[in-house]
């Protein structure tokens, strides 16, 4: 009976989620209601807060569905190995040229991330963490390897990779560039990191 | 009839100012409590004594509300960034702080802060430009110390000083963050986006153990 309710609740969540991503295609996030999601739905306007917790949580779900693809089109780019610095390049690329096509999705959900509950936030990096877990296991070995120093505290390294990943989307927005030149500016910062704007 | 009609233009003018300055107090008060989400336009203008009507002569949306409130302190922002950029020792350390100084103000209005950074995100590009023009008077000096730091020897030849200034923005701006989903005060978060300056100028190749 409860695995009936369970299939039940699945087929819900289904229902608004496709509802959701043909809404906010068509009309943008900001002018889709979720009494709108729920009547596009065809479910009861109350049984969309059964499952997410607000409209951003919904497109936060969008987002994620897309991360397993994502996380495999990294995969397949670090087969080709090299060292840290080139792979987190080709890492960025990859993952930009994945995720240009809803670029105006992400700047929402990018925005609304700033504000959301704890809640969300802690799902949020958890399910980040998969597309993106190349970056941890890269510069531990890295630091192993003596590409990074011994001194590096990786948790904020890797921190700061996802910061840089994360703000070029920024750029691509208000100055309207591609994925090739978000790379391009990645790659800039990227050697900075490695090399440091100091001399040597 | 000339004289007339100018007199009632700056009248008018100096009406718009006058509930700019009315919308914006009460906005600074309301966002202190009951705070920014629970606020809206139609209770600013009740605070204001103003209309409705007329909040949205001036400003679109809550967001740019926000904006103004918080422009009022970039003068002062500016000022904290001069002076720690000021204190004596290498470029890494006179930037962190720079940003040590900023975070002070900053932590006042943590919520606000991150509220408008979110809004960033997705506000429109003219407002973009119009805030970029604004905030980056307050930041100014980070671009000069850097020119500077370039000018004496202090960066390594041919610094790519675009991507660096971007990257220290951005550790500024991600520090509020990870301040804010960790509960760190601004001490904790100078000290947070301290180790990341220091990252960017020494390098993580070979990073020299931090000073006492």
């Amino acid at each position: 009976m409860s695995g009936m309710r369970e299939t039940l609740k699945q087929r819900t969540r289904e229902r608004i989620l496709t509802a959701a991503r043909q809404l906010f295609a068509e009309q943008g996030f900001q002018k889709t209601t979720l009494r709108q999601i729920c009547e596009a739905a065809g479910v009861a306007v109350g049984s969309v807060f059964t499952t997410f917790e607000s409209k951003e949580d919904v497109l936060f779900e969008i987002a994620a569905e897309r991360y397993d693809g994502l996380a495999e089109a990294i995969a397949k780019d670090q087969a080709g190995g090299g060292s840290a610095r080139s792979r987190l390049k080709r890492g960025f690329h990859t993952a930009y040229r994945y995720e240009f096509d809803r670029l105006s999705l992400l700047m929402v959900q990018l925005g609304a991330s700033w504000t959301w509950s704890n809640e969300l936030e802690t799902r949020s990096q958890a399910r980040l963490a998969r597309p993106f877990a190349f970056i941890g296991s890269l510069i531990q070995d890295a630091q192993s390897a003596g590409e990074i120093g011994a001194k590096v505290d990786l948790a904020v390294f890797g921190d700061m990779l996802l910061g840089i990943y994360m703000r070029n989307y920024r750029h691509a927005w208000f100055r309207g560039i591609g994925p090739e030149d978000m790379a391009a500016l990645a790659n800039a910062q990227i050697d900075l990191l490695f090399d440091g704007a100091c001399p040597r | 009839m000339n004289l007339f009609s100018e007199t009632a233009v700056m009248t008018r003018d100096e009406q718009k100012k006058r509930t700019r300055e009315k919308v914006v107090a009460a906005a600074r008060l309301l966002f202190r409590e009951p705070g920014f989400e629970k606020t809206t336009i139609r209770m600013i203008a009740d605070v204001a004594g103003v209309a409705v009507g007329s909040v949205f002569t001036t400003f679109e949306t809550k967001d740019e509300v926000l904006v103004a409130v918080m422009e009022e302190n970039y003068g002062e922002i500016g000022a904290a960034i001069t002076k720690g950029l000021s204190t004596p020792g290498p470029i890494a350390d006179r930037i962190a702080a720079a940003f040590e100084q900023a975070f002070q103000l900053d932590f006042l209005r943590l919520d606000l802060v991150l509220h408008m950074i979110g809004a960033s995100l997705t506000w429109t590009r003219a407002f973009e430009l119009k805030n970029r023009a604004s905030l980056g008077q307050a930041f100014s000096g980070i671009g000069a110390a850097l020119a500077q730091a370039d000018a004496v020897g202090e960066l390594a030849p041919g610094t790519d000083r675009f991507a660096l200034e971007h990257l220290l923005l951005g550790i500024y701006l991600r520090t509020f963050r990870h301040a804010w989903y960790n509960g760190l005060d601004a001490s904790g978060a100078s000290a947070f986006a301290k180790n990341q300056v220091r990252m960017v100028f020494y390098g993580v190749s070979a990073l020299p153990a931090p000073r006492p």
